[in-house]
């Protein structure tokens, strides 16, 4: 376990050193000059001189990089924002909180509801219950979260004016952002649940379970659920990826004080260390949950432990 | 049935087979229709309105949906129903063109390592590893910050963030397809790896490309459009779905049609592309364990390593899977 967990932990450096590399020259490194591209065509000499320094255009790219890398790693130095003046990392902290809290807490919702209504559904299925649910399985994966976003302001704050349209602050803020954001995922895990659950009922240790006089209730919960969950756990990482990518949008939409609304706003103000700072800040972020989930699925699963993986 | 046969099956058999899978499949059935729906409500509009998606309207702002109007009319007086329909084929563009892009990228570089294995297959393997960890949306920002936003650069981070997704697919089914028995005979009998490869491995992996493609469609939609929304894709004089629904976005109270057509648009598109997915997935693969209920690579993949090394059993327990009869 231990040597798999180095070599993991080996490939994420390594995935994170070509991805830091790709990013910098990719942000940094344009068909002409870049300190001209960012100013537009409108800038003084002076000024495109001054970015040029600012950004260390004029050394070479491997070096710049080094350099770039060297800042971020011995002292968390991710530059300064072109905009503000202010350090990258310094506002990446600030606003990282945010982005967690609204992410951890639409992992929860997702994955408690999910687990649930997918059980329900298998419990049903083939009912109309389980019809529902389903459907609105197919609805919750298609529906875009951004219109889901603005359906959910347009009835619960504008019409019933029960919870706030955007901002933060308080709980009540936190409610729209929130179901936005979780509910794909959610979709997910309440098909996968439901699947599995289906598959694990016709299992012979359940057969024999019921077959000892245990009550269903029992089997169900006891015996069934806990072997279903994996596939959702595994999924639920895979999905990182899309929470990140609604967070940009929801983030947006709801005006949350989060990462994601930070690099969009930075990439309309061409304040390319900013978009870089926070990509370098999220990618080691995915990178580390789906180690940890692909441990915690080695953990509960002794069949994927070891040499499987 | 597969679409690897129909070489060697009749025209016959092979619409035998369509409605057979028609009559089957739920998902077939509504996603084909749902989809054929969208399409031609947005052709008919498209052809059939007297206004053009930018043409302005005087004295016509803001009107709510009227049979003059039907979906209404935006903040300058354009004809929504027109753009929404014009819409349409921005999102198809942007569908076919990410996925083309996706595909042919997947199917290069993944038939490269999986036909050949070796150190090609654990270079590549590794690198699509890395940028699938990513996520996909990052990769879209930080091609959009650089490149700046526009329908094209969107298209380009659509299609580039599919590529992994298509190159473990191609290059699981390549490696099973490789160590079969009949590839084997084909490579004793002298044919030359093209022939081998267009021949043999090609066909037998067109079916879940196909399953794929659709599915990613759906996925590419949603991205794409979300992008266009908070402004990272198309820009806005472009009737694109996702960047409509930002124009309604300081009218929810007194224009909520602004938002909502397209927003429906978008959905029972993707609703469709998700539901003919999977009726493609029970038609044409029964025997493809379905890619939600396993995590992604987990689907039968061998081990990496040389095919060559393979024994002649590996070899054998491989075929079912690959022509779809068994479940493995």
């Amino acid at each position: 376990m231990g040597f798999y967990i180095a070599r993991r932990l080996a490939g994420i450096v390594l995935t994170m050193l070509a991805v830091s590399f790709l990013v910098y020259t990719g942000l940094t490194l344009a068909p002409g000059d870049t300190a001209e591209a960012l100013l537009g065509e409108h800038a003084s000499a002076e000024q495109v001189a001054a970015l040029r320094s600012r950004l260390n255009l004029d050394a070479p790219l491997p070096e710049r990089y080094a350099d770039y890398m060297a800042a971020a790693v011995s002292r968390g130095d991710l530059g300064r924002s072109l905009l503000s003046d202010r350090p990258v990392a310094e506002v990446i902290r600030e606003r990282l909180p945010a982005t967690l809290l609204l992410a951890g807490l639409s992992v929860l919702l997702a994955a408690g509801l999910g687990i649930a209504l997918g059980l329900l559904a298998a419990v049903h299925r083939g009912g109309r219950l389980d019809l529902a649910l389903v459907s609105g399985t197919v609805l919750g994966l298609a529906i875009p979260p951004y219109w889901l976003a603005i359906l959910f302001i347009q009835f619960f704050a504008l019409r019933l004016g029960w919870l706030p349209v955007f901002g933060s602050g308080t709980a009540a803020h936190l409610v729209l952002p929130t179901l936005t954001l979780s509910l794909p995922a959610m979709a997910v895990v309440a098909r996968l649940v439901r699947a599995s659950v289906i598959e694990v009922s016709r299992s012979d240790f359940v057969r024999t379970a019921l077959a000892k006089g245990l009550p269903p209730r029992r089997v169900l919960l006891r015996h069934i659920l806990p072997n279903s969950l994996l596939p959702a756990l595994v999924v639920l990482g895979l999905n990182l990826g899309h929470l990140v990518g609604g967070a940009f949008v929801v983030e947006t939409i709801f005006a949350w004080p989060g990462l994601g609304r930070l690099t969009v706003q930075a990439i309309f103000d061409r304040d390319i260390p900013m978009v870089m700072g926070s990509a370098l800040v999220v990618a080691p972020l995915c990178l580390g949950v789906n180690l940890a989930v692909d441990l915690l699925h080695g953990m509960l699963d002794p069949r994927v432990r070891h040499g499987a993986l | 049935m597969k679409l690897a046969r129909q070489g060697r099956l009749g025209q016959a058999e092979i619409l035998a087979g369509w409605r057979q899978a028609w009559r089957q499949s739920r998902s077939l059935r509504w996603g084909l229709s749902l989809l054929a729906l969208v399409l031609s409500f947005c052709l008919a509009a498209a052809l059939l309105t007297p206004y053009a998606p930018d043409q302005l309207l005087p004295g016509s702002r803001l009107l709510p949906p009227s049979g003059e109007h039907p979906f209404g009319t935006d903040t300058l007086g354009r004809d929504l129903l027109s753009r929404v329909a014009f819409g349409g084929g921005l999102a198809l563009q942007m569908a076919a063109l990410g996925i083309g892009l996706s595909l042919a990228a997947g199917l290069a570089l993944g038939s490269l390592a999986g036909y050949y294995g070796g150190w090609v297959d654990q270079l590549l393997s590794r690198l699509m590893d890395g940028w699938l960890a990513l996520p996909a949306a990052l990769v879209a920002v930080v091609i959009v910050a650089r490149l700046g936003a526009s329908l094209d650069h969107l298209i380009l981070a659509l299609g580039l963030m599919g590529v992994p997704t298509f190159y473990r697919m191609v290059r699981s089914n390549t490696l099973s397809v490789r160590c079969s028995a009949y590839v084997e005979a084909a490579v004793t009998l002298g044919a030359r790896d093209s022939r081998v490869m267009w021949r043999h491995v090609f066909p037998n992996i067109l079916s879940p490309l196909v399953v794929l493609a659709t599915t990613h469609a759906g996925i590419a939609l949603l991205t794409g459009s979300s992008l266009s929304f908070i402004g990272l894709g198309a820009q806005p004089p472009l009737p694109e779905w996702g960047s409509l629904m930002a124009a309604g976005r300081n009218y929810l109270d007194t224009g909520w049609w602004l938002s909502f057509f397209p927003g429906l648009a978008v959905t029972l598109t993707v609703i469709g592309l998700n539901l003919l997915g999977d009726g493609l997935r029970d038609a044409l693969d029964p025997g493809l364990c379905r890619e939600e209920a396993l995590p992604q690579g987990a689907c039968s993949e061998p081990q990496a390593g040389d095919w060559r090394a393979s024994t002649r059993t590996e070899a054998e327990r491989s075929l079912p899977l690959v022509r779809g009869e068994g479940t493995g």
